[in-house]
């Protein structure tokens, strides 16, 4: 269990540095997954194999298509980030006082604190100070949490199944457990979440519909913008 | 020895590296990339906390509870990265990009 | 099938009805014609009236109606039901208020017919009767303030009804805001009578019938206490009952359509004072000083009214002063404890008043024709006469309301007022005689100047525009039928409470007073036997022949002014005399200067109240408002605002990733602090 937390931490960092380094979204992407894959296994040492499967099928599986599926959608440049570096491709200009950048139709006008708050140093700064925070938290966690307690010989199931004794059945991290868990524990959180999931599909398919009649910026105002960009 | 301290650390660590990404990437894509991360780290944490109180001899919901509660934060997220992308693309067809700093209709 | 429905149904159904009608007509009058508006008003009080009649005939003969229903407001310690009581008094007030008010009701049909509001005319003449309703049928003091207030309102809105006229607007205003003063004297005795009682019901066994009762049995009334809360409420009853010195509203309050003067005077309004007086007059026994004043106050008004009321031209401020007299008759009646004989005269002054508003309206209404709307030759009586040949129907049927109103012998008026000079006669004391006193002065007046009136507008010659009289002619059926029905009524309503002299007649004829007796149930219990207050029981020989003999005198007096009166202005050659006498080259003198300028009270009251407030409120409006409100207050904090906007404003970059910053370093600190807590806590 150990050797494979250790692979598996390993492999979660190393994934996140790849997000976090790469300019190419495609290859940031690939870290997620890569760090996608590595929590699985955590949840595999964690003796959670229900939770460990569902990480695979629904983050790496499911959302990893999604992302990449909009980020060819979008244009090729949006797949490079600029890290906030000057002239990057894809990145904003950093413009001067005074001076004016069209952009779609919204003329920004130059605002000081946008130069303000530097993106990368600042956000070093705040994310480790929040590791900090929180690992000072961790360090002072009560003498319980030094060591897993050993695991439970098993939980009561309801169900009857033909050839096995009534009983202290269930083992930890089962699916048979944790589908008791939620049907008889949380079965209302359950049902709440499926409405969640439905409305968040009506939402997705109207925000991203192309035709909104009688909408500013649905139709006609891309078709303008696209001529415009063109022109570029 | 595997630790609860030593996941839990794990955890703190994607949580302050997927903050890091949100706030200094442009990119929105690639933020909500990093969102992703972030709430990965809670459900690390979350199933340590399932396995600390199994071991604790805690009955099947407590000890699952954490494990349910990781299966909640998928679906939501789920629902949040359609949300968020199906925004993103709207945005996009607007602006031509996807700097999140393009879209700051909000200030002053 | 409707006879199945409980009681309370129906008695709320009595006040709904006219709502019910306000509410079809405020909101859709507008497109309706003037007589369906007129149909749906006049139909929904009619309803009521048949209704109310239902219940005192059938269940108001075996007991007293309790109709709780909505929790109105609860606070600890009070709670208020809007609920209705239907008792002896209140079910009388009913009949009354619905009855004539249907009568006027169907009258304006006829007399509104032209009016291009006639529908906000009908709406509030419907609110009018609803509000009057609720305040007699309220089964808490709470509830009777509503329509109290419900019927200031709706006052101010028919008295200022033609409203482009200033005129009528500001006569609005003054009922309005005379009421206003009357009001916090009810308030201010409704606060201290649920500081004595702890409730505000009357009905129920913690009502204040029932704690009234109690607190006498156990002898711990507060009589000071009782006094100050009857004088307050008697502040707000002389507010609405037009006594001294709130009285000056009422005749101002002409500037309203005729029929609204008649359903003010006569069915509504003037007569919740009397109907509070005698619903709480448990608390009046015991306030023997309140009585006293409140005894003085009418007897005074009585006779202070009459006698401006002796040299006024306009033929509906004549009225209107009667109607301030009669309304000082009784408040001397309520002051002498004879709460019943207060209500009599309440009852029987509905119905010839009303005849008599709506007598004259159908002569202004006739005269208007010719002469145009508001024109006030219209009302002059100096400029009119001969009427009767014009408008036969119009004048005989106020020729009986005058006959009511002056006191003749056997008509309606007579045995109320004279049984009011009566009890009075009777109470034994100085102040009892000097009363006495000024009410057969103020029965001497009214004598007169009825019949002046009548004498000037219908008899003699014609002394107005010509045009007018060759156009004037009698009134539609709408208008005479009411007439005639409340002239049967102004001649026999009396005959419900014969005096007791009459019994030795062989008559008995007290239906009413035993009727009534109940009400004053609850007061009299716990009254000591030698109570100047106490109501009459019986009557000995020589009670008898001081009735004979105050019934000769009033009736001697009623007869004799009103002969005089009826001399004096009929022959056209006289007028002249009258007219030399009262002016002497070519001023008025100075008893007809008073009277005719109502001793200078309204201008008493301007100098002495309105100008010192006018000034008040000047100084208050340049330092208060304009300084300190409105340049500090709102401008000052409008300033404020958006100094603070502009400054935090900039706070919103609309940069997403900012919001972010603030998000984390929040989240950070919040962390922080809660990890130093937890340190400190052992």
């Amino acid at each position: 269990m150990e050797v494979l937390f250790l692979i598996s931490a390993l492999v979660c960092v190393l994934g996140t540095l790849i997000l976090l380094t790469q300019r190419n979204a495609v290859y940031a992407l690939l870290g997620l997954l890569i760090a996608f894959f590595g929590s699985a296994g955590v949840f595999r040492a964690l003796d959670a194999p229900f939770i460990a499967v569902a990480q695979i099928l629904i983050y790496a599986g499911a959302l990893a298509v999604m992302f990449l599926f909009v980020l060819m959608f979008t244009d090729t440049r949006t797949q490079l980030d600029a890290l906030g570096v000057p002239g990057a491709v894809g990145a904003r200009p950093v413009y001067k006082p005074g001076q004016e950048r069209k952009q779609g139709e919204a003329a920004l006008k130059f605002n000081p604190l946008e130069h303000i708050l530097l993106p990368q140093p600042l956000a070093a700064v705040v994310a480790v100070a929040f590791l900090l925070c929180v690992s000072f938290a961790i360090y002072k966690l009560p003498p319980s949490f030094n060591e897993f307690g050993p695991l439970p010989a098993g939980y009561d199931s309801l169900v009857f199944t033909p050839g096995v004794e009534q009983g202290r059945n269930l083992p930890y991290g089962s699916t048979e457990a944790v589908s008791k868990t939620i049907f008889e524990g949380f079965p209302l959180a359950f049902e709440i979440v499926s409405l969640l999931i439905f409305a968040a599909i009506l939402g997705a398919v109207l925000l991203a519909r192309r035709h909104l009649a009688g909408i500013p910026g649905s139709q006609d105002a891309g078709r303008e913008a696209t001529g415009t960009d063109e022109a570029h | 020895m595997l630790e609860p301290k030593t996941v839990l650390f794990l955890a703190a660590l994607l949580f302050s590296a997927g903050l890091y990404g949100v706030l200094s990437r442009r990119n929105m894509i690639l933020m909500l990339m990093c969102l992703e991360l972030m709430l990965n780290a809670v459900n690390i944490a979350l199933v340590t906390y399932s396995r600390h109180w199994a071991g604790r001899g805690a009955d099947v919901f407590s000890s699952h509870s954490g494990q349910f509660f990781t299966l909640m934060v998928m679906a939501v997220a789920a629902a949040e990265v359609g949300i968020g992308l199906a925004i993103i693309v709207a945005i996009f067809r607007r602006k031509h990009t996807a700097d999140a700093d393009s879209a700051a209709e909000l200030r002053n | 099938m409707f006879m199945n429905l409980p009681l309370e149904f129906w008695l709320f159904a009595v006040p709904l009805l006219p709502l019910v009608g306000f509410l079809i007509n405020g909101f859709f009058g507008r497109n309706l014609a003037p007589q369906t508006s007129g149909a749906i008003a006049a139909s929904s009080v009619a309803c009521a009236f048949l209704i109310a009649v239902g219940l005192f005939v059938g269940p108001l003969q075996k007991a007293e109606i309790h109709a709780q229903s909505i929790g109105w407001m609860a606070t600890a310690g009070l709670n208020i039901n809007l609920g209705l009581y239907l008792d002896e008094l209140s079910g009388l007030y009913m009949l009354i208020i619905t009855g004539i008010g249907a009568l006027i009701h169907v009258y304006s049909i006829g007399y509104m017919s032209h009016d291009e509001g006639h529908w906000r005319y009908f709406a509030y003449l419907n609110l009018f009767v609803f509000s009057m309703l609720m305040l007699v049928l309220g089964d808490s003091l709470l509830t009777m303030f509503l329509g109290w207030e419900g019927v200031g309102l709706c006052s101010y809105l028919l008295i200022g009804f033609w409203y482009k006229d200033l005129k009528n607007t500001n006569a609005g205003m003054k009922a309005f805001i005379v009421n206003r003063v009357g009001d916090f004297g009810f308030m201010v005795g409704m606060f201290l009578i649920f500081w004595h009682f702890g409730t505000l019901s009357y009905a129920g066994p913690d009502g204040l019938f029932m704690s009234m009762r109690h607190a006498a049995a156990a002898g711990n009334i507060d009589h000071s206490l009782l006094n100050w809360a009857g004088l307050c409420l008697f502040v707000g009853a002389c507010g609405k009952s037009a006594q001294i010195p709130l009285y000056v509203w009422l005749p101002d309050a002409m500037a309203g359509p005729t029929p609204v003067s008649a359903l003010i005077h006569a069915a509504t309004m003037v007569t919740a004072g009397i109907y509070m007086l005698a619903r709480m007059n448990f608390v009046y026994v015991h306030a023997e000083h309140a009585m006293t004043v409140i005894a003085i106050v009418g007897a005074s008004t009585a006779l202070f009214a009459g006698t401006i009321g002796l040299v006024q031209r306009d033929i509906k401020k004549v009225l209107a002063y009667s109607t301030v007299s009669q309304l000082g008759f009784m408040f001397l009646a309520a002051g002498l404890g004879q709460f019943g004989l207060a209500v009599f005269h309440v009852f029987t002054h509905a119905f010839f008043k009303a005849l008599l508003f709506l007598g004259s309206g159908s002569v202004i209404h006739s005269l208007e024709h010719t002469l145009g709307h508001g024109n006030p030759d219209s009302q002059d009586i100096w400029k009119m006469g001969g009427l009767k040949k014009k408008m036969p129907v119009t004048c005989w049927t106020m020729f009986i309301g005058c006959l009511a109103l002056a006191g003749i012998p056997l008509t309606s008026g007579f045995f109320s007022k004279d049984a009011i000079l009566f009890s009075a006669m009777h109470r034994g004391d100085s102040l009892g005689m000097v009363l006495y006193g000024m009410g057969l002065a103020g029965a001497l007046c009214t004598a007169f100047y009825t019949f002046r009136m009548f004498s000037l507008t219908f008899l003699g010659n014609w002394r107005g525009n010509e045009a007018a009289y060759a156009h004037a002619d009698e009134s539609p059926a709408s208008m005479s039928v009411p007439l005639v029905i409340l002239a049967v009524f102004a001649l026999f309503a009396g005959f419900l409470w014969l005096p007791p002299a009459f019994h030795t007649l062989g008559i008995h004829s007290n239906s009413l007073e035993s009727w009534l007796a109940p009400i004053w149930v609850h007061g009299q219990l716990a009254m000591p036997a030698d109570s100047l207050l106490r109501i009459p029981t019986s009557h000995d020989e020589a009670a008898i022949a001081a009735e004979w003999m105050n019934i000769g005198i009033s009736s001697v007096v009623a007869v004799v002014m009103s002969f005089f009166g009826f001399a004096v202005y009929s022959k056209a050659g006289n007028l002249e005399k009258v007219k030399s006498l009262a002016i002497r080259d070519g001023r008025p003198t100075f008893l007809y200067g008073m009277l005719l300028n109502k001793y200078y009270v309204d201008e008493l009251y301007d100098l002495v109240i309105v100008r010192p407030l006018k000034v008040i409120s000047e100084v208050l409006f340049l330092v208060v408002d304009v300084v300190i409100i409105d340049l500090i207050c709102v401008s000052g904090s409008a300033a404020l605002v958006k100094a603070g906007s502009d400054l935090g404003r900039r706070i919103q970059t609309g940069f997403v990733r900012h919001y972010l910053y603030a998000f984390a370093v929040g989240a950070i600190v919040l962390t922080a602090v809660f990890l130093v807590i937890a340190q400190r806590r052992p």
